[in-house]
This record gives structure tokens, sequence and C-alpha cells, in this order.
């Protein structure tokens, strides 16, 4: 390559970043035939000083700098301007040295470390959190999963954002067709942007009106590392503390981490209890509509006139009164989780003392409600992954809506068909209701 | 989309076929008693009273909730009755947590078919409800308000069932049951009867023996009391007997009852009965020491006390012609000969013997301290 080429390629990379502030360029050696480019923001500029300038300068032959620079793990040997570019706005710094180009990797991660997790906190066991970075996650699961089989598959979603996606399998136990299923839904994804796990679930579920989710967002490895033991797979993404699992089954949402910790009778009675509160919250809002409207006979004497005590001074029908205090449980929940930790409190207060001891004492809604809205909240923050409790929160309202125009009949056909929607959901071609099947055999859905 | 609005319009569509309407609950009225007697007024014999009593309901709960409406009407039919008192409530009569009914005297001694019919026929009136008859009219039961209950009409229903007292003189009998005695061929209706006698207290300790259109004889207490000893298990009762020159008292712990028919190839039939059961002394009116050989002579007292009540009863029963146990119903099916089943259990029945075996066994001395 003569001399005028490398000008033009050295002109080349800096016509592209012109107007970069960050942008570096240097001449190194003594005659300058060592050129090094690179954005200062993104690299550690430790590791340019100390391994490249320093050394630039130390040796005498170029030979010897070209040998040792090529030497370090993650090197790359390139000519090619679009790997160039995609590399330096990585972090690596682009060196050329005697007509051939070397992508030193010199990548500062700004990450916020291995936190505690948040979202999912148990009693006991494990306390990390995935963590923003990518490697660090796959440090965080190798370590755990300390197994040859374990495969991890890079590749790279978004044409802006250029975000590292790991696909993580046990070789060994993997479903294949779900592997296989879960790589073509990722390479079929076509976005922009890609920062956050739940986005990536968002674009790999076929395209249809959903309930459920059909899979785990999680942000414990220690939750990742029991589902590729079982044969699943797991999704990572860089920049963002959270990891995709699939296929799932509709237990896995009840299933916290700290009932394998936990004494199998008490691991039970707590799963026991999650799936009373999924029915609780599910059906109390609907039950008391038609118990105040359908079907007080289901009741003992004594509630039902309690109730209709209660209830004589509120002027709407029971619906409205069940929807408004839904509604405040709602906007209470949203509020107190978006406002900063120094307010949020506040909110729980104002909303849950004054508002429910007001509203009682005005006379605009009933006791009974306001009890029943408090264990309609309290029973849905049972569910241990927050997907799901989303979920379970939306669906309350169809069931309200079915025990307006039916009564009790109204749910038990919203039961049923909850049943039967779930029962023909699939999660990667998996059933979603495998609860006491064997191992079925089922296959097709979406 | 045209799947998504063809589901939205039948859902919507079958909105108006939804059986039960959409009635809030203040607004409803619950009936918690009914009564039905006929009129006191001569030229009104064969029109219905009905006493219905509903609960108003407090909006505190911390206060005594004791406050009911009473409604009587006179009509020609018991529905009609129910159309009037409606007119004079605000708010919509709800008969759903009816549990009791009481058939008036007068009416006992007339005819209950009318009731029973309309009461079992009626959707919202549950068929666990409590049947009894009132005395002296069922308007007075219905009325009291007894000093112990927080809810209206709460000390008939639980009198009357078994979830508060449970006194060894009182026959349960629920709707279903009534309706059933009612029609079925071999086992006759009775009911307790509920006296309003004492000021503020309900009395119940008779049973009144029905064939299937009226009263026709009263238990006495007594009487009633070895009648619920031979048709349920596990009476809960204290029993006095007089043994050995002296009288002692002993509480049941366990009973069971059962009975066979034996015979009826020759035209006769023996009724055995089998009492068992297991007590505690509960008092000695000598203060002997109480010891294994007297303990034994007691038990055996108690049993012959036992067959001497039962034989007595049982005798009573057949006398009045009627079956309120159902050993009519027992015999046809323990029968095969169908055409002629009945007709032989008609001939058989005023020859009927009785055989009672006792076996008690007075078992604990009771706590000595």
């Amino acid at each position: 390559m003569s001399s005028k080429t490398r000008e033009q390629e050295v002109s080349w990379l800096s016509e592209t970043m012109s107007g970069q502030v960050d942008f570096e360029q240097r001449m190194l050696g003594s005659s300058g035939e060592i050129g090094l480019q690179y954005l200062r923001s993104l690299t550690n500029s430790d590791t340019i000083s100390r391994y490249v300038i320093v050394p630039g300068y130390e040796m005498e032959d170029v030979k010897a700098f070209e040998s040792y620079i090529s030497s370090f793990p993650g090197t790359i040997q390139t000519g090619e301007r679009q790997q160039i570019l995609e590399y330096v706005l990585k972090g690596f710094a682009y060196i050329r040295i005697a007509s051939r180009g070397y992508l030193f990797d010199a990548v500062k991660v700004e990450s916020s470390g291995v936190g505690e997790a948040v979202n999912e906190s148990i009693v006991q066991g494990p306390r990390d959190a995935l963590s923003e970075s990518i490697e660090m996650n796959l440090n965080l699961i190798r370590r755990r999963y300390q197994s040859a089989a374990l495969k991890v598959d890079m590749l790279t979603l978004g044409k802006v954002s250029h975000t590292s996606v790991a696909i993580l399998y046990d070789n060994d136990r993997v479903d294949q067709q779900v592997l296989k299923e879960m790589k073509k839904r990722i390479a079929d994804v076509d976005i922009d942007i890609l920062q956050s796990a739940g986005e990536l679930e968002k674009y790999i579920t076929p395209e249809r009106f959903r309930i459920f989710p059909t899979m785990v967002v999680t942000e414990r490895p220690d939750r990742v590392v029991f589902n590729i033991a079982e044969g699943k797979v797991a999704v990572i993404i860089d920049s963002n503390g959270f990891a995709i699992i699939a296929p799932v089954v509709f237990s896995d949402f009840f299933t916290a981490m700290d009932d394998k910790i936990q004494v199998p009778l008490v691991g039970w009675f707590l799963k026991i209890i999650r799936y009373i509160g999924l029915f609780l919250t599910l059906t109390l809002p609907a039950l008391y509509v038609t118990f105040a409207s359908y079907n007080p006979e289901i009741l003992k004497v004594q509630i039902s006139l309690l109730i209709a005590g209660s209830r004589a001074a509120v002027p709407y029908p029971s619906f409205m009164e069940v929807f408004l205090m839904l509604l405040m449980m709602e906007f209470l929940t949203e509020a107190s989780l978006r406002l900063p930790k120094a307010i949020g409190p506040t909110a729980t207060t104002v909303g849950g003392l004054i508002l429910g001891q007001a509203a009682t004492q005005a006379g605009l809604v009933s006791n009974i409600m306001i009890i029943l809205v408090s264990a309609v909240a309290i029973s849905n923050f049972i569910i241990p992954l927050s997907m799901m409790g989303y979920t379970i929160r939306v669906i309350k309202y169809g069931m309200v809506l079915f025990a307006i125009t039916f009564g009790l009949v109204g749910i038990v056909v919203s039961i049923v068909g909850l049943i039967m929607y779930l029962s023909g959901l699939r999660s990667f071609g998996r059933p979603y209701m495998k609860m006491f099947a064997l191992d079925s055999k089922v296959k097709g859905g979406q | 989309m045209k799947k998504g609005i063809c589901c939205l319009l039948a859902i919507l569509l079958s909105g108006t076929l939804s059986g039960c309407q959409f009635k809030d609950i203040d607004k409803r009225s619950f009936v918690l008693a009914i009564g039905i007697d006929r009129p006191d007024d001569p030229k009104k014999r064969d029109q219905f009273e009905v006493t219905l009593k509903m609960g108003i309901p407090e909006g505190d709960p911390t206060k005594r909730s004791q406050e009911s409406v009473v409604i009587t009407e006179v009509a020609e039919s018991v529905p009609e009755a129910i159309r009037l008192a409606k007119s004079k409530m605000d708010k919509e009569v709800d008969f759903s947590h009816c549990k009791a009914l009481i058939y008036g005297e007068s009416l006992v001694r007339n005819n209950i078919t009318p009731i029973v019919d309309w009461s079992s026929r009626r959707r919202d009136i549950q068929l666990i409800m409590y049947c009894a008859v009132g005395m002296p009219n069922a308007k007075e039961v219905v009325q009291m308000q007894t000093k112990s209950e927080r809810l209206p009409g709460n000390a008939l229903i639980l009198g009357l069932g078994k979830e508060g007292t449970e006194s060894p003189y009182i026959k349960t009998v629920y709707s279903y049951d009534l309706k059933r005695r009612v029609t079925e061929r071999g086992l006759d209706p009775i009911m307790p009867i509920v006296e309003a006698k004492h000021p503020d207290m309900l009395v119940i300790d008779k049973l009144a023996l029905f064939n299937k259109k009226k009263m026709v004889t009263v238990l006495s207490p007594e009487e009633t009391r070895i009648y619920n000893l031979l048709t349920s298990h596990n009476l809960r009762s204290s029993f006095r007997v007089d043994a050995e020159g002296t009288s002692f008292d002993y509480n049941l712990e366990a009973s069971k009852s059962r009975y066979r028919i034996q015979g009826g190839k020759d035209g006769k039939a023996v009724i055995q009965y089998t009492l068992s059961g297991r007590a505690v002394l509960e008092e000695n009116t000598v203060g002997t020491s109480v010891t294994g050989p007297v303990m034994r002579g007691y038990s055996k007292a108690a049993g012959e006390k036992w067959k001497k009540d039962g034989e007595q009863l049982l005798k009573k029963i057949q006398a009045t012609g009627l079956d309120p146990i159902g050993w009519g119903l027992r015999y046809y099916s323990r029968n095969w000969n169908n055409a002629t089943e009945q007709e032989d259990w008609k001939r058989l029945y005023p020859n009927l013997e009785f055989q009672v075996k006792a076996d008690m066994e007075i078992k604990y001395t009771g706590m000595i301290r």
C-alpha cells in the first residue's frame, strides 16, 4: 500500500469523525509511522497511555511494536472501513502500523457494578442482581454455572445502538427446537435502538393480542442459572440488568428463589399462599359486585346486613364504587412507584389513610369496600415476578365487567375462560399451563 | 377483527338474558322469617295471614342492629299477600336470607300442603330453610324479639337449627325434608313446635307429627327426646334413672341407634331397635361410692329405662297410624315385590311389634376432685 492510500485511510476516519470533540488522533514513533485514533469518552485513557503510547516510544523497531500490539487478546487486524467505524464507536482504538490496521481493545465500561436485587428481593440466598454490563453478567452466571456445556452466542442488535446480546444455554440440556426458534426470532428483530430486556421481550414475542407474559424477565443471576440448568434459554443484553428466560410455564411466575432454600413444608405453604393471593386479587372485586348486587344469598345473613348497612349511604351502584376505589388504588400504587424515595411515603399516607378514612366517612364508599381494596392490593403484591403482577392487575377489571353483566355466573365463566385461554397459550411452542402434565408432546401454537 | 366484534356482540347481547337482575344490596330488604296463619276473622277463614319479619341494616357494625320491621298481610293466597306487603315496603322484598318458615297452629290443623309447595317452588327461598309450627300462632312467634339475639330472627334460626343450641328436645326440620315427607310414600312429615309462651324467650321442646296434610298428634318433651335418641346419632343429653333404690343422672357421650324390620312373610312384622350408648355419671343422689359393680347396675337400669320408654313411644306412634321415621319406606326398599309391597305394608302396620334392645354403658364416674 502506498503512502497515499495510507493518508487516505487516515483522512477517511478523521473526516467521518470531524466535529466530534472527543475524537483523538495522534502520531507515534520517531518518524510518526504509527497512527493512533480513538474516541476519548469510550476508551480507558490509562490503558492507551500505558500499553500503546509508552511502548510506542520505547520500542525501537516498528515491527516489534506491531507484534506487541497484535499479541493482545482482543486485538483485531482489519482493513474494512465499516468494521473499523463500528469498533471505534464501541471504544476500541484504531492503530495503524505500516499500512496495516489494528483495533486495540481499550473499552472503558461505566456501569453500576454488582448491586443488590431490588425487584425480586428475597429473605435468604444470594443477593446479587445482574449488572448493566454484559461482561459482568456473564461473569456472574459463569461463576454459578461452571460447566463447559454452557454456551454463549453473542450477536448485535439495533441499527443505531449496536447493543450486544448474548444467548446462554446448556448445550447438553437445552431444548434444541426452542433454541432454534429463539435464535430465529432474535435474528428477525429489526429496530434502531435496543435498551432493555423488556423491549427485546416485546419484539421477540409474536405479534398477537397477548394477556400473559410468555417469557420471564428477571434480574437475578441465580434464577437465570437455575433455569439454564432446567434446559431453558436465557438472553442477556448489554447496558441492562435484566435477563429474559424462555420457555416458561405459568407456575414459574409464582416461584421465588427462596422456595428452594426453605424447608419443603414452608416452601409449599408459600406457594399455596401465592395461588390463594392470585385467586383473591382476581376475584374479590368481582365477588363484591355479585354479592352486593346479584346474589346476596351466598353470604351469611350477618355479612349481608353488614354490607347493606355500610352501603346505605353510598349513592352509586356497587360497580361504580368498586371501579372508583380500584382506580384510586392503582393511582396510589403508580404514584408511590414513580415518586422519589423521599416523597413516596407521603403519597401512601395521604392516599391510604386520609383518602380511605375520609371516603367512608363522607359516605362515598362502604367500609367493606376499603377492606376489600386493601386486600386486593396486598394480595397482588404477593406475586413474585412483577410482569405477572401487572397482568393480574389488569385482568381483574375484566372479571368485574363480567360480574356486572352476569353476576356469579359471569365470574365462573370468566375463570373457566381464563383457564381455557391459558391452556391454549404456548411459550416457544411449549404448553404454558404445564403444571401437572408430565412430558407433553404438544406442538404448534405460537 | 370481525371475530372480535362478533364476540363482543355476543357478550353484550347475552347481557339481556341474565336471569337475576342487578339490584344493589341496600335496595333490598331481607326477609328473615315468615309466619303463616289462618286469619282470626271467621269470614276469612280460608285466607292466609302472612307475617314477614325483615331486618333493617344498621350502618354502624359496632351497634346492636336489632331493629326489624314486621308486616302482616291477609290475602287469598300467600303470593298475593306478599305482593301486598311489597307495596308497603320502600325496598325490594328479598327472600334469599329467609331461614325460618313458621306454620301457625290454625294452619297446621287445617292443611299445610299449599304452603309447603309454595316455599319449595320459589327460586329465592332456600331449601335449607327451617320449618316449624308456631303456637299459639305464627305471628307471635315471628314477632318475638328475644333479648339474646343481635340480629332479628336470629334466636329462632339458631334455636331451630343445630348451629346454636344443641338441645335434645329439638328436632331440626328443613324445607327440603318437609317437602319430601309431604310427597314420599312411607314417610310422614314432622315439625318442631315453637311456643311464644314466655315473654322474651321461645320455647322449642315438642314435636308435631303430621299425616300428609295436617297435624295429628304432638309428642311431649320427654317423648321428643326419646324420638331424637331413636332417630339420630350422638344425642347430647342427660337422662335421669331410678335404680337400686336411688336415682342418678348420666350424661350421654355417644349414642347410636339402628333398626331393622324382621318378618313380614306371614303377615306379622317386628321392628327391632338396637340402641347403644356410652355415658358419664353426672349425679349420684346418694353419697355411696361408685364402684364397678354399681356402675354396671346403673348401666343395666339405664338400658331398661330406654327400652321401656322407647317401646312406649313407638307404640304411641303406631297408634296414630303415622310413619314419621320412615319404616314404610324402609320396608319398600328391602322388599322386591313391587306390585304388592304397599298393600302388604298397610296390612302389616297395625300389627307391628316393637323390640328395643338397649346396650347402655355408663363408663366413667365423672371427674372426682
